[in-house]
């Protein structure tokens, strides 16, 4: 019984004519993301629902006890994620997930340099991150010329200073060298 | 009238050189303010207060005010913008208004949203001249069962917003969730924190909505760099003054729209607890309840723009009303200004109308005059501000970026507000891809700590009957409403079935 083209075949099909097999980023369908997001949400609703418990989904005397809420919204959680993932089962939606190569190349280029800044700024501080970072972004994925760059990194840095610190006053997380007296930043 | 001769003595009061040179010196303190996200609204005020102690009442008056307006029209700027939500109450305006500067439309979307502002704050300052007594006696009435109804009625208005239904449940249980993290409000229990102390603070709507909408807006567009370049559509947009007649053009077209949102806009603000957020919040849900192309609405529809500035505007204006009157402050940011009219000397409430007559129409010309200026110096700043949409994406996104850290930073000074930035960019990304609707998720977590603490507020009131809603006379109508709009999509399934129905039968004949 033939169910229709599974990643399996697909894969055998590639290999059968010749082409190099895509990387499974670029294998992943809709439909596995689906499935993994529903999944997860099931699980966290799991969470949820022990908490509730031990907190007293019940009525109290005096209106919902504090686990009623939670208790309620995890049932509409739980119902909610099961009818996605029933309904993502029934009908799986087998477009990839990212259409070109070049959407992942993008969204990495872009995203892991997030997330390194996140965890710079505890050390360097927001000033020098964002200055570091705006700098290093438009020289590397912007390709603009090292002292546009440098402007860029030290104009950035600057701006927020005058006004978050100097301006009003809003105190931002300073960096190693700040705690140790080094540098005001 | 009299009410138009004291509004004239209060504007003498304020027509001076030197007065006005504060209050535009206000305004741009406030838009600043409000640009930066995080910040804006009731910090900023909070932030900017002190710098009026050193003038005389009247020019600190007026700066305050300026600031207090400033801080109102400034915040839709980076939400259009960058999609960056720069004070709680232009999340709504972000809905429609980042996909309208996607299209290169920014400098319309920027130009109606500072026209629309300008209107509902006008027509709620009117409202305030004239009916400042009866209002206020209504917010007197205001209890946490007419708070629980009003904000059913926001929810109402979101049940059918956008996306399958059942990813849109999904969205408001996890929305609402989310909210319940952290100390119970009745009890004092910690819920949902599984033992962990940083959880305590709980998930706050601010770091988590820039996430959500800042990071994951840049994440998205970055996966689609191959597809479209916003520098590329702005480029080829025109910039000009022509954007500015066609935003006044497009509040003309929607007079109504914008009427009616300031006007709800107005009564919510009035309400003492109920500010600005969910004004604009119940504004765009009704926009899109009652628009003839609803499904336009979240992909740069033009009435997702004019409906909640109009109403956030208006209930800036309306939280005032009851601080004035009563002393009771119908928002946190209206606190603040009561704050500033303490350290003056003057004692808000019933007798400050009777006592200082003066001080009081003074500060209700200043709410026409902030905005005047405020309006004035945002119309002039837009063409150059849709302009920085063109500068290159690898200058662009890190300083999104940035801002978006400082904007999850600033709200509690907490790290780990700002990995949250991170975890919700990533989720929103992958969250869009898969067709979950946001804007149920992010209503749900801003409006859900309230509507629970009024719930279970009310059912203390009532010892654990669930009919006081129905027993008071101010929520029983409010109430009636919020049900009827929760049964709207049944009652309009089994209208349709009915008529369905009948049809078959008459064909079958």
């Amino acid at each position: 019984m033939h169910l229709g083209a599974g990643p399996e075949d697909k894969k055998h099909e590639q290999a059968a004519n010749g082409k190099t097999i895509p990387p499974i980023w670029l294998r992943t369908s809709q439909h596995a993301v689906e499935v993994s997001v529903a999944i997860v949400l099931l699980a966290l609703g799991g969470l949820v629902f022990y908490d509730a418990i031990r907190l007293g989904p019940g009525w109290g005397e005096s209106g919902p006890q504090p686990g009623f809420f939670p208790f309620v919204l995890t049932l509409f959680l739980v119902a909610g994620a099961a009818g996605v993932l029933v309904q993502s089962l029934m009908k799986p939606d087998r477009r990839p997930f990212f259409e070109v190569p070049r959407e992942v190349e993008d969204l990495l280029k872009v995203g892991i340099p997030i997330a390194i800044a996140v965890l710079a700024v505890r050390w360097a501080g927001l000033y020098v991150t964002s200055g570091v970072y705006l700098a290093l972004f438009m020289a590397w994925y912007g390709r603009f010329r090292w002292y546009q760059a440098l402007a860029g990194g030290i104009l950035l840095p600057g701006i927020m200073w005058m006004t978050l610190r100097e301006g009003f006053n809003i105190s931002m997380p300073m960096s190693m060298f700040y705690r140790s007296g080094i540098l005001p930043f | 009238m009299e009410a138009i001769d004291l509004l004239m003595i209060g504007f003498g009061a304020l027509m001076e050189p030197s007065r006005l040179g504060f209050l535009m010196l206000g305004v741009i303190l406030g838009l600043l303010v409000g640009v930066i996200p995080g910040v804006g609204g009731t910090t900023g005020v909070a932030i900017l207060l002190p710098i009026t102690v050193f003038l005389e009442p009247t020019s600190a008056l007026i700066m305050l005010a300026g600031i207090y307006w400033g801080s109102m029209y400034g915040g839709l700027i980076t939400s259009i913008l960058f999609g960056v939500p720069g004070n709680p109450w232009s999340v709504a305006t972000m809905f429609d208004g980042r996909p309208l500067a996607l299209q290169g439309k920014a400098g319309l979307a920027m130009a109606t949203g500072f026209w629309v502002s300008f209107v509902g704050a006008i027509i709620a300052s009117l409202l305030f001249t004239f009916f400042a007594v009866p209002f206020a006696g209504m917010a007197l009435r205001f209890g946490p069962p007419e708070m629980f109804a009003v904000l059913m009625i926001a929810f109402g208005t979101f049940i059918g917003m956008g996306g399958a239904p059942v990813k849109a449940l999904i969205m408001i249980a996890a929305g609402f969730l989310l909210s319940t993290v952290g100390l119970d409000v009745v009890t004092g229990q910690p819920r949902l924190t599984f033992g962990s102390i940083d959880m305590l603070t709980g998930f706050h709507f601010v770091p988590v909505t820039i996430g959500l909408f800042g990071v994951g807006e840049v994440l998205t567009n970055a996966a689609e760099r191959y597809k479209v370049q916003i520098e590329e559509m702005t480029r080829a947009a025109k910039l000009g003054l022509h954007d500015i007649t066609a935003g006044g053009a497009a509040v003309v077209k929607h007079w109504w729209l914008a009427a009616s949102s300031a006007l709800l806009g107005f009564v919510t603000g009035i309400l003492p607890g109920a500010g600005a957020t969910p004004a604009s919040f119940m504004a765009y849900g009704f926009a899109q309840k009652t628009s003839k192309h609803p499904e336009r609405f979240g992909k740069g529809a033009i009435e997702g723009v004019i409906a909640p500035e109009a109403a956030n505007n208006a209930a800036g204006t309306g939280a005032i009303l009851p601080m004035l009157v009563l002393g009771i402050p119908g928002s946190p940011t209206a606190a603040i200004l009561m704050a500033g009219v303490f350290m003056w000397g003057f004692t808000p409430g019933p007798r400050l109308f009777v006592e200082q007559p003066e001080f009081v129409w003074a500060f209700i010309a200043s709410l026409y005059l902030a905005n005047v200026g405020a309006i004035v110096i945002c119309l002039t700043a837009t063409p150059l501000l849709a302009m920085m949409l063109r500068t290159p994406y690898a200058i662009m996104a890190p300083v999104i970026v940035v801002l978006c850290f400082v904007g999850g930073y600033a709200i509690q000074n907490s790290m780990l507000d700002v990995w949250y930035v991170l975890i919700f960019g990533i989720v929103g990304f992958i969250l869009r891809r898969l067709d979950y609707p946001l804007a149920p998720f992010v209503v749900a977590l801003v409006l859900g700590p309230l509507t629970e603490e009024a719930l279970r507020q009310s059912l203390i009131m009532s010892d654990g009957s669930m009919l006081i809603f129905v027993q008071r006379p101010l929520s029983t109508p409010i109430a009636i409403v919020a049900i009827l709009l929760f049964l709207l999509p049944l009652l309009q399934m089994v209208w349709r079935r009915l008529r369905a129905r009948r049809q078959e039968m008459l064909q079958q004949r």
